[in-house]
């Protein structure tokens, strides 16, 4: 790092590399530069195929003001040497930025957001750009008809954000259940909502949508098999369109899991399912001058689930989701249903997860490649550093090729660093991941 | 060669070439620069890029070898 070379160290070094003497690699260095400043003295200009090109460029006289005396003189007519660097050389030593690319930047953005990027927030502002795009309120609707016979579910409601918090612009669209349990969901949405403002004034720098995703599935567990879905998105405040995917998956598993548990286990219906889930997170960005600070805001995702017995017959799992992005706080929100039907309600704990670090490790989490989001950009997320993305290379090697030729869209897990015994503050394991990666490289040469 | 040059100057190292010049690594900042085709605002991401510091020699060498290619056209 930062050492100075000199030619006999240079020399040893490509010795190293190409098995011959060091003091025939020293002449050989020697007599190259010796050749190149020969034809540079000539006149020429000297191009080394894979190396760069040296080029005499004539600067006119100009005038200037010595900045000792103030006088003006003149800079005489004199050849600068420049040196441009081959491709090959230039991606080579370019190669720890690799991962960086250009980015066009939409129009929303203002100058000011723009002058506060720092070098870190570069990616998470590029995702949250493409947010907007990907926000429009999705609504699923995917009802059984015999949950429309007993509950009279699906109702189409339209609640306007604005009326519970005055930072969020846009308006919530979005089905809920119309029944006795509307309520309910009212309760939760709310809170989602006031959440998702608290968001809001955390980052005031970027002002981007996010989407809280709120799902709310029915099961009847019993024999008749009521199984009713019903997912709503409220267009909040999105940083990340990407971080909800993963989420999202994370979420699908979840619930299967739990339908199938829920039908193993027909007989026991007043089971609490109690089970926090952090599958997405949110990430926002408070730019402070050039200094970075990155706050990472992790979107809980909450699963309340709630089993109740409705009528004598009918029983209702309410797997209530909710998407909260907030910043550093723990909100324990229980979602308060009520008793009207005289059955047996209970409540399970929603919990949100502040930090991405203290997921359990047995949680499995997945995350997707997309034409913006890398292996690195995972890494930073989950571990915090982009040099352990081979740790998540290596997980999914199988199916991935060359970590540079992923194609988007490919779902990756992610595994815990504990898995694999690294620690992300270890310099020493950062300096393992590196190797490792370079390994990972060296395959595909 | 190449290849050397490129591992060592990734880790910002400088290598120096006596009587020739030294090659050092710079770091660029990121900046936002236009499209003029489109007009597009774009991020042009950080980077390294390798830079080349004629030595004192080298640059003396080139004056001479100017000065005289010069005076041979005058001539």
């Amino acid at each position: 790092m930062n050492q100075k070379i000199t030619l006999p160290r240079l020399a040893s070094i490509l010795s190293e590399h190409t098995g011959l003497k060091s003091g025939e690699c020293g002449d050989f260095v020697r007599e190259l530069f010796a050749v190149v400043c020969d034809s540079l003295q000539k006149g020429e200009n000297v191009k080394i195929k894979g190396f760069g090109t040296f080029k005499l460029l004539v600067v006119e006289p100009r005038k200037s003001v010595d900045v000792t005396t103030g006088e003006d003189i003149e800079i005489p007519s004199h050849t600068k040497i420049s040196f441009v660097p081959a491709k090959e050389l230039a991606a080579l030593v370019n190669d720890p930025f690799e991962m960086f690319e250009t980015v066009e930047i939409s129009d929303d953005i203002s100058n000011e957001d723009l002058g506060d990027i720092s070098v870190d927030d570069f990616d998470i502002e590029q995702e949250a750009g493409q947010g907007i795009s990907g926000l429009c309120p999705v609504v699923e609707n995917d009802v059984d008809s015999d949950i429309n016979k007993d509950a009279e579910i699906t109702s189409r409601q339209d609640i306007p954000l604005d009326g519970i918090s005055d930072n969020s612009e846009s308006g919530f669209d979005g089905y809920v259940l119309d029944d006795e349990y509307m309520s309910e969901d009212d309760v939760v949405v709310g809170k989602d909502i006031d959440v998702a403002s608290e968001t809001v004034d955390d980052i005031p720098d970027i002002c981007q949508p996010e989407a809280a995703c709120v799902e709310t599935s029915e099961e009847d567990i019993s024999s008749d098999g009521i199984l009713a879905q019903v997912n709503g998105f409220i267009p909040g405040v999105e940083m990340k369109e990407d971080v909800s995917m993963p989420g999202g998956d994370v979420e699908k598993d979840v619930d299967e899991g739990h339908l199938a548990d829920a039908s193993d286990t027909a007989g026991d219906i007043r089971r609490i399912f109690g089970r926090g889930f952090a599958g997405g997170f949110l990430t926002a960005l408070v730019l402070i001058g050039v200094a970075f600070l990155i706050v990472w805001i992790v979107e809980g995702k909450d699963f309340g689930f709630v089993e109740r017995k409705i009528s004598s017959e009918d029983v209702v799992v309410i797997d209530s989701l909710s998407v909260v992005g907030s910043v550093a706080s723990n909100i324990g929100s229980d979602s308060t249903m009520d008793n009207k039907d005289e059955v047996d309600v209970k409540t399970a704990c929603e919990e949100i997860r502040t930090d991405v670090d203290t997921q359990p490790s047995d949680k499995v989490v997945y995350d997707m490649i997309t034409d913006t989001r890398y292996l690195t950009t995972m890494a930073k997320e989950h571990y915090g550093n982009y040099h352990l993305w081979p740790y998540i290379y290596e997980e999914n090697s199988s199916r991935l090729g060359h970590p540079n030729r992923i194609r988007p869209g490919t779902k990756v897990v992610v595994p815990s660093l504990s898995k694999y015994g690294v620690d992300p503050d270890n310099p020493r394991d950062i300096a393992k991941a590196k190797k490792l990666g370079i390994a990972i490289y060296a395959r595909y040469e | 060669m190449t290849e050397c040059m490129g591992h060592l100057a990734r880790e910002m190292d400088v290598v120096s070439v006596p009587g020739f010049g030294s090659f050092e690594p710079r770091k660029r900042l990121e900046r936002i620069s236009f499209q003029p085709s489109t007009g597009k605002r774009l991020l042009i991401p950080p980077k390294i890029v390798l830079g080349f510091r004629p030595s004192a020699v080298l640059k003396q060498k080139v004056k001479e070898g100017s000065a005289s290619t010069s005076k041979g056209i005058e001539e």
